[in-house]
Formats: C-alpha cells, structure tokens, sequence
C-alpha cells in the first residue's frame, strides 16, 4: 500500500541490523549495555568507597555488604514496587547514618552534625572522619540498592540520578578523583542513552551516535579546564588529567608544611632557600608544624576536628620532660606555628586565631606577617636509652587504634621485612632505632624521584633506590606501625642556620618530615632516618646558587658568616634532649595526665575544619592519579586501569565517528587523486585516466551510462590534455600498445590537470 | 530548537557545579562538568544539523463509514524523533505517533467515520538529540486526502420504485437479436425461459442489439440544511439498488451531477458524488424527468416515486452495507 519508500529505509535498517549484530537474539544487547554503563557508575562510586574502607577498616566486610545489597536488589525487583523501594533505600541510608553516629565514642548533638554534613560537601574529605570505614558501610546500601533496583525495573534515568549523586558527593568532598568521576559519567550517560533505545524498542545500531558523543566527551576535557579555580589542565596525555597537577616540581616545604591536614607524596620536588622565619629558643630542636595520624597509602591524612586555644596552658608529655621557651618571628608571611614539641602554652602575634590540632599542636587560623613575633613555651620529653627500652607495650587505647593503623592493601611483604630486619630487636625503642639506622644506610637522598604508583612505602622499601624525607619518614612509620609500634609522621623545619648561641634562621629547605614513635609513660619521641649529609648537601648547594643569583629573600643581615660552633650536629641524634647540654629535666607536676577540657559548644564532631593556610589543593594529590613529572623524571607514566578504559572506549567512539563521516575514504580520495604509484604501462594509462574522469567529473558532471570518453570529453569541453590522456588510455586498452614514455606522459598531464 | 526537562536539569547540574567549583574549589568536578557540557553542545550540534525529514504516506482508499484503513507513513532522516500524525475531524487514528530512530516507518489504523473527504497529516516530527536533551519540532506538510463516501442501506421495494423503468423497457422488448448461453451476472429478467424450460442443461439469455438508453432512472436528492448525510445515504442507497439491476443511474445532487452511467466505476463516480455534496438542491429546474426525488429534513427522508411518496425508513432493509462484502476501490 506504500509508495516505494518502504524498500529503501527498511533496507537501510537491515544494514545497519546486518552490520552490529552477527548473532542471534539481539533484543537483549540495549539492555546489557545499559546495565553495564550503571555497572561502571555503581564501580566508580564503590572504588573509592573500597579505597576509604581499606585505608581505615576491612574491605572485606564492604565488599560482603555490597554483594548482598545487589543481591537483594536484584531480587527485590521483580516484586517491590518502585515508592516502596525508594522508602525502603532511604531508610537504608538514615539506619546507617544513625548506626553510624551511635559508633562514635561521643555522640555529637545534631547541629555540628548538620554542619560536619555541610562541611563535607563543600570539600572536606572523608579520610577526615572519624571511623570512616563505619560511615561507608553505614551509608553505601541505601543508595546502592535503590539504583540497582531502578536499573533493573528499566528506570536508567532514575538509577544514573541516585547512582550519579553518590559519585557527586565523593567528587565534592575531593576524594573522588577526576579519572575515576569521568568514568562514572560515561556509565551513567551510557545508562540513559541506551536505556532510551531500549525502551523505544530500537536495536543497538541507533547507539552509534552516543559512541561518538561519548569518545568527545572524554577527550575534549582532557585539553580544557571548564571549571573554574583549578589549574588548566596540560595538554600532555591523559596522566595530567587531573586536579592538582603542580606545574613544575613542587618544593619541599609546599608538600608538607603549608599543605594543611592532608599531605601527599609528591614526586620530583625542589628546596627553596628563602628565610622563613628566625627562632629565638633555649635549646635546639626541631620546629614541629603538625603531625599526621592516618595513612592513606599515597598520602597523610589528620583526622578529627581542631579544637579553639584559650590561652590555657596545655597538657604536657605523661612523664619527664624539660621546658623550652622559644620566641619565633616571622621573615617572610607564615600561616603555621613552628614550634619545638610539646607545646603547652603561647601568646602573640596570631594566637587569638590560633586553634589546637587533634594531634596537640597549634594551628595558625590567619597569616603572620614578615616582623609578626610569638612566644610558645614548650616541654620536650625526656627519657634516656635504658628507660626507652623497658618502656613496654601497654599502649593507651585510644594511641594504640590512632596510630598502628595501616591500610589493609599494603602487601604483607612490608611487615615480614620489618619483622626480618628487626628480629633481633625486643623492643619498641630497639625496633625502632634499628629501622631508623637500616633506612639510612640502606636507601639514598635524592630529590628526582618519580612518584609510585602504589602504597609508598611499600614502594620505597622494595622498588625505590632513593628518595627524601617524606619517603624515608613515611616508609619508617609504616614499617613501625606494622609491627603494632605506635608511629606517626611529623613535618615541620629543622633547626636552620645557628647565626648565635640561640639563635636561628630558618629557610624554606629546612622543610622537613620525620618521625614520632610512643613510648608510653614518655610521650612521643623523635626518630629521623633520612640521611643527614646528603640532605644537607642538596640544601648547601641550593643556596649557593641563590646566593650566585643575588637574591634577596636568602640572607638576612647576620646568616652567611657560617654555623655557629661548638655543637653543629648534623642531624640532631634522634633521642630527645637528655643527649643535649640543655638544662636538667624537669618533672611534670602531676600523675596521670588530665584531659584538657574541650569547650562544651565544640564536641569532638568528625571533622577538621579548615586549617591555617589551606593553601590551593594544588598541593594535595589524591589517589588514582599520578605525578605531574615535569622536569625530568624519566619514562612515560602508564595510565591506569581506569585511564586505558576511557581511553579504549575514546577509540572506539572516535572510530566510530571516522566512520560515520566517511573522513576516511574522503582522505583516502584526497590523497589518491594526486599521487599516482607507477607500475606497467598500461596500468599506468588506466589510473591516469580514472583519475582524469574523476577530476572532470566533481569539476563538471559524471559521465553517462551510454557515453563514450570522446564523447563525455567533448562535451564536457576539456581541453587537449584531457584528450590526450584520453587517446593514450584508449591505445592501451584496446590496441594493446602502449610505451612508458606515453604512459608517463599521461600520468604527468594528469598531475597537471588536478593541480591546476 | 528548545530544551527539554532533561536539558533544563543538565544546565542547572552544570551551573550548579560550577558555582561549587568557584566557591569550595573540587577540581574534579571538572570531570563532571566538562563532559556534561560537552554533551549538551553536542546535543545542540546534532539537532541543528537535522535536516526536515522526508516524509511519504501511503494512499489510503475511499470507503464507508465505519472502515478501517491501514496506513504507513515512511519518514527519512536521521536522529531520535517522536511522530505524530494528525487526522481531520471524521477520521479516528489510533497508534498514530511513535517514538523511534529515523529512518523509520510508522503504521496505524485509521477508521472512517463522516462522510466527506477528509485530510491524514500533516506528520509532526520532533527530532532530538541520542539523550533527550535537545528537541527540535519539525511540521512537514505532506498530506493525504481520504474520500469516505456516506453510509448506503439495504432498500427493499425494487419493483415498485423502479417498476416505471422497468415498465417502459417492456414495450421495447419485442425485437431481440440474439440467444446466448446464460453467463453468471446476466440480469434474471434477460433469461428467455421458453428456450430454457425446452433445455434441460443450459439456460439462455437475450441479447438485445441496441443498447437500452430508456433503462435508466434520474435521481434527485435535496435536502435542508445539516441533513445532507441523509440525503446522500438515501441517494445512495437508491443508486446502488438501481445499479445491481443494471439499470442505469444519473444523480442530480446539490453540489453537481454525474450523468447517466452503468458500472462499477460510474457507481463509485456517483458514490464520489455524494460524498462530497453540500446541502441544498440541484441546480437548475429541470424535474420533469426526474424519476426519483429524495428530500430529507427534520422531519426525515422521503422518496417520491410519481406521485406516491415513501419514507426511506419504510423502505430501508437493514443499514448493514449491502456493498460491504465487495471490493472498493479506490
């Protein structure tokens, strides 16, 4: 009943049916790919929800949670309706909020909960939270299920939404990475175009065009930065696709003192001599900035949430310890509080901003300005070898779950090193300073080093040859706490140049990280493992070079003349003062320590809030994404799993897109048109000719079916190089004679008559 | 081109992400946005690249009242598109919109339901992009007339009403030329029955020479105004009537007249006729030779045969359409 129509676009459709579909049954294929592009969405939430889970808990146990939810969900879906599994799933998500709440040793009222929420939306990680891995189990099921279930009733739209929202909220609170968000986002765009088709009833063909769309949608942001705040994205492969990639190697002091409270390990870094600040104290020490309690494998995380200072005096080390006052001013702008550990009281310039870490340390709300001076008394804790050694391992409960904690992935090959290499040790202070002397000896200074892709210190112990402070300090807290020693990272400065008796000048290289180990009745004591001379070396010759290049920001009036003597120790030997002319040690009054009170309004909530400078996060690199190896560094980064899926469904999508525009043969007419490769004569003459008819025919029309070269040349009027091409061609194939030189001189006319 | 609901909620994720992005600083939202973004221009560039699809309907063949037609509508394109085809008041379409990938073909029923001809289409397209974020209307305007010809009952009384014809045909049917065999559709009244009676096998049939100008009828129909639907179904069903008689028919009808014919195509010229009149009365004055005269108004149909006159109700069999189980056709 039709007119002819019908023919042509049913042929059409069966071509294209033909050309996707080799087997049989393909009513399912929009469906599978559907479900498949909320499998990559559901995936791309879930890995970093495993990774949040292995840094701080069993994954084991998050993995048993999803696969029953899924479980569930796949079941429920025949049967549930959907309000009813929407009810269901929000219900979910509340009970593991509130078991969630119900976990943590203080129940916070509900205002710094609604805040802490907030809080974490606008860009504080959850590597911040306290239990963490309770929160994940709390709260992954409910949103889970809910877009499982919607996919599985043909809801894509619906499941992209919920599962898409889920991958949001870990995007803003940045531990998402931009790898990881860019696959949920093809999944959950694949989700909704496919499940379209699906429910149009189309078959997989129609899907071509979401191909192409997809493969642009991964590559262009690779080249454009749309969001503003970030730094543009470079344009060198799909490893720099990433927030946070410092252009040019970052310097040590960036990656540690000012990073705020989360630090990650950078790869190449630089020192940087300009003077930071002076330091008037009683005795040397190290100028403690922060500590660090959770390892993340790639980074540091400082959990909880700081707490305002009051001018009170704080608590000091559980047992002996001797006073140091220091008076710091500031050369240049600092947003930190150096200061020798423990610090128990300061005044000053900036310390009506100044609020108290989770891990006793001040942190500087505002900026000091160059001249900008404070006080801070603090009490350094004193232990000799013998009281170290037999300081035993009853731990207090709260030290011992903070700071033994390592993720779960770290390979079991780390501790049994650890073990191995300290089996002759039989105690903490013994382990300790035998992992501190074996990295020493064991592992080079050098500031080039390309990032690992791994747990770092896993990586530095078996794979790396050398590294610097962060490496060596990181690598010794993990080694430490596998062997259930508690241990934490400290940065901060070392003491820096002595210009007098007590005196200090502190520049940007004495940037430092190390390590802290608990001893109890003592406190925490230091231990150093990098190298010291060759640390020291690196930052003699970075500023002499400054000093060559004039400037000005090196020197101050009294730094140059040399260290003052007598005591110029190197690396300050790792025991704590009592190796040190400092005065005798001094009890600290009292027995047990007593807990500080913590002002009413500000119960222990989960969260840091924003510290100091918080300078731009580009200093803080997350998981899944590499190093910005600018400068040197050598080799080519590979992409991970999750870059080589984007970047094969790119290809494919791009293939695709070729395809539909015909670029392909259209190049491929291009190129031949002008460029003939000679063989025989007499197919020489016939290409030349083709060539000829084809030129003629986009510059005038094709010829006819009926009509003869002489004819067609004839009418079209070309002219006498067109015929004479026409005629060799002619010889060739009916006469059967044709000569090179003819042959050439067709070719020849031809490539002038396409030129010109 | 406008956005959908979808596209609305795509600029709002995409606003929304960028005021979080300036005022908290996640970088990467960047890997949310930015793709986002892309497809929604991607979506712009593909739905403006859309040309008007082509559109062809099926023809679709007169019929009655009642009749179910199928009709295919083919349209070429490319891209997602949801279709919609219209149908004038006195067609019913039902399943006439799809949404479906381009090139595609769109098939419905669609039922005749008032005389007249009436217009199928144009065919509303509106094509968007493979996510449903971009739409474009289209509003091609290829349409297709459908003729449905009024409604035609089973009338009884053939005798009486055409007992005049078939009076003056009698006197002329003294001289015949020939006796054939009877070939099925030979009219009865043609049998020679005093050849058949004498042949136990075969029955014979005269075959005249001239052919009978006088056995015909003139039908006029007039009517009120808003009661032409009637006029035209007792018209009709008077014509038909006449026509499987094989008595020839010539209709006067307010908006023309088909002169005199036999046959299957003149009846459907006479079919065509009436479903396209008007209300009112036949041009011009000539109703001398006017055989049968149909008037209908409010106070129904009446047929005048002479000087008898009948209701149409009186004389209608059945309304069931007595040509419903033979091919019409277009």
């Amino acid at each position: 009943m039709s007119a002819g129509g019908e023919s042509a676009s049913a042929r059409a459709r069966a071509e294209t049916r033909s050309q996707f579909e080799a087997a049989v049954g393909a009513v399912d294929r929009p469906r599978a790919l559907a479900m498949t592009g909320v499998v990559v969405l559901v995936v791309s939430s879930l890995s970093v929800m495993y990774r949040l889970v292995d840094i701080t808990g069993q994954p084991a146990v998050l993995l048993l949670e999803v696969a029953v939810t899924l479980a569930a969900a796949t079941v429920l879906s025949r049967s549930m309706r959907v309000r009813t599994a929407s009810v269901l799933a929000a219900g979910l998500f509340a009970l593991g909020l509130v078991l969630y709440v119900y976990s943590l040793p203080r129940q916070p009222p509900l205002g710094p909960l609604v805040t802490d929420a907030v809080a974490l939306v606008t860009g504080r990680s959850l590597l911040q939270v306290a239990n963490v891995d309770l929160w994940v189990l709390g709260v992954a099921p409910g949103p889970l299920f809910l877009t499982w279930y919607l996919s599985l009733r043909r809801h894509y739209v619906s499941a992209a939404l919920v599962g898409g929202a889920t991958l949001t909220f870990l995007v803003l609170t940045g531990d998402a990475g931009s790898v990881t968000a860019l696959l949920g986002v093809v999944g959950g765009v694949t989700a909704i175009g496919v499940g379209d088709i699906e429910q149009r009833g189309d078959d997989i063909g129609t899907a071509e065009p979401l191909a192409v769309l997809l493969a642009l949608m991964i590559l262009l942001p690779t080249f454009a930065t749309v969001v503003p705040g970030g730094p543009s994205g470079s344009t060198v492969g799909l490893s720099t696709f990433q927030e946070g990639g410092t252009g040019g190697a970052g310097t040590v002091e960036a990656s540690l003192v000012d990073a705020g409270d989360q630090i990650g390990v950078q790869g190449n870094i630089s020192l940087s001599p300009e003077a930071r600040f002076r330091v008037r104290a009683s005795s040397e020490s190290y100028w403690q900035v922060g500590s660090f309690d959770r390892y993340t494998g790639d980074g540091w995380v400082r959990t909880g949430e700081s707490r305002g200072y009051g001018g009170d005096r704080l608590e000091g080390p559980p047992g002996q310890s001797r006073p140091i006052s220091q008076r710091v001013t500031a050369v240049d702008s600092l947003s930190i509080v150096p200061a020798a550990w423990r610090p128990v009281s300061g005044s000053g310039a900036g310390f009506d901003q100044v609020s108290v870490t989770t891990e006793d340390g001040f942190a500087l709300g505002g900026t000091l300005s160059a001249g900008d001076s404070y006080t801070v008394q603090s009490q350094a804790p004193v232990a000799d070898a013998e009281t170290l050694r037999s300081a035993g391992d009853d731990y207090p409960e709260d030290v011992e779950s903070r700071y033994t904690r390592i993720p779960s992935s770290t390979p079991d090959r780390l501790a049994e090193r650890t073990a191995r290499i300290t089996q002759n040790a039989d105690n903490a202070y013994d382990t300790a300073r035998v992992i501190e002397r074996w990295l020493e000896n064991n592992k080079e200074y050098s500031l080039d080093v390309d990032r690992p892709d791994g747990n770092v210190a896993d990586s530095f112990l078996f794979e790396m040859e050398a590294g610097y402070c962060t490496y060596f300090a990181t690598t010794m807290v993990t080694m430490l706490r596998s062997q259930d020693i508690p241990a934490r990272l400290a940065v901060g400065y070392t003491p820096g140049e002595r210009v007098d008796r007590d005196e200090w000048v502190v520049r940007g290289y004495d940037a430092h990280a190390w390590v802290q180990v608990y001893f109890p009745d003592v406190g925490w004591v230091r231990f150093d493992p990098t190298p010291a001379a060759p640390r020291q070396e690196a930052e003699r010759s970075e500023l002499a070079e400054a000093r060559e290049q004039n400037r000005t920001d090196v020197d101050l009036n009294d730094t140059g003349g040399g260290e003052w003597t007598p005591t110029a120790t190197a690396t300050p030997a790792p025991l704590t003062p009592s190796d040190e002319q400092a005065g005798p040690p001094v009890d600290d009054p009292g027995g047990p320590p007593t807990i500080t009170t913590r002002p009413d309004d500000v119960a222990p909530g989960v969260l840091d809030r924003v510290e100091g400078s918080n300078a731009t996060a580009a200093n803080v690199t997350t998981a899944g994404t590499t190093g910005a190896a600018s400068a040197g560094g050598g080799g080519i980064d590979l992409p991970s799993r999750e870059e080589a899926t984007l970047l094969g469904i790119a290809a494919f999508g791009l293939v695709l897109g070729i395809r539909r525009l015909g670029a392909a043969r259209r190049l491929y007419r291009v190129i031949w048109v002008r460029y003939q490769p000679r063989s025989d004569p007499p197919t020489d003459a016939e290409r030349a000719y083709e060539r000829l008819e084809y030129v003629l025919e986009r510059r005038y029309r094709p010829r006819r079916p009926g009509e003869t070269p002489r004819q067609y040349l004839a009418a079209v009027g070309a002219d006498e190089r067109a015929n004479t091409v026409a005629l060799i061609r002619e010889r060739a194939r009916y006469a059967g004679e044709v000569t090179r030189e003819e042959a050439d001189r067709a070719v020849d006319l031809v490539d002038e008559l396409v030129a010109g | 081109m406008n956005l959908t609901r979808r596209g609305y909620a795509v600029v709002a994720l995409v606003v929304v992400g960028e005021v979080f992005a300036l005022a908290f600083g996640a970088q990467a939202l960047n890997a949310i946005v930015a793709p986002v973004l892309v497809a929604l221009l991607g979506a712009v560039v593909q739905v403006h690249r859309a040309d008007e699809p082509t559109v062809d309907r099926s023809a679709v063949s007169p019929g009655f009242p009642g009749d179910t037609r199928e009709v295919s509508v083919v349209a070429d394109g490319r891209g997602v598109a949801t279709l919609a085809d219209g149908a004038a008041d006195g067609l019913v379409a039902e399943g006439a919109s799809d949404e479906t990938t381009l090139p595609t073909e769109l098939g419905y029923t669609v039922t005749l339901a008032e005389r007249g001809r009436h217009k199928l289409g144009p065919l509303a397209v509106t094509v968007s992009d493979v996510l449903g974020l971009v739409e474009r209307r289209f509003d091609t305007r290829v349409t297709t007339n459908v003729l449905v010809y009024p409604s035609v009952h089973q009338l009884a009384g053939r005798e009486r009403i055409l007992e005049k014809v078939l009076d003056r045909d009698a006197v002329e049917r003294q001289e015949f030329d020939a006796l054939r065999e009877y070939v099925p559709g030979d009219p009865l009244r043609d049998v020679h029955w005093k050849s058949t009676a004498k042949d136990p096998e075969e029955m014979y049939v005269t075959e005249f020479a001239d052919r009978r100008i006088e056995d015909s009828v003139v039908i006029a129909a007039s009517c009120e105004s808003g009661y032409a639907d009637e006029m035209a179904t007792a018209a009709a069903s008077l014509a038909v009537m006449a026509l499987d008689v094989d008595v020839a028919v010539e209709v006067r009808a307010p908006s023309g007249r088909v002169p005199v014919g036999s046959g299957i195509d003149h009846r459907d010229e006479v079919l065509k006729l009436l479903a396209l009149t008007r209300a009112g009365r036949p041009a011009g004055d000539a109703t001398d030779d006017v055989d049968l005269q149909v008037h209908a108004d409010a106070g129904g149909v009446t047929l005048s045969v002479g000087t008898t006159t009948h209701t149409i109700e009186e004389l209608t069999v059945s309304r069931a359409n007595p040509l419903a189980d033979r091919e019409v056709t277009g």
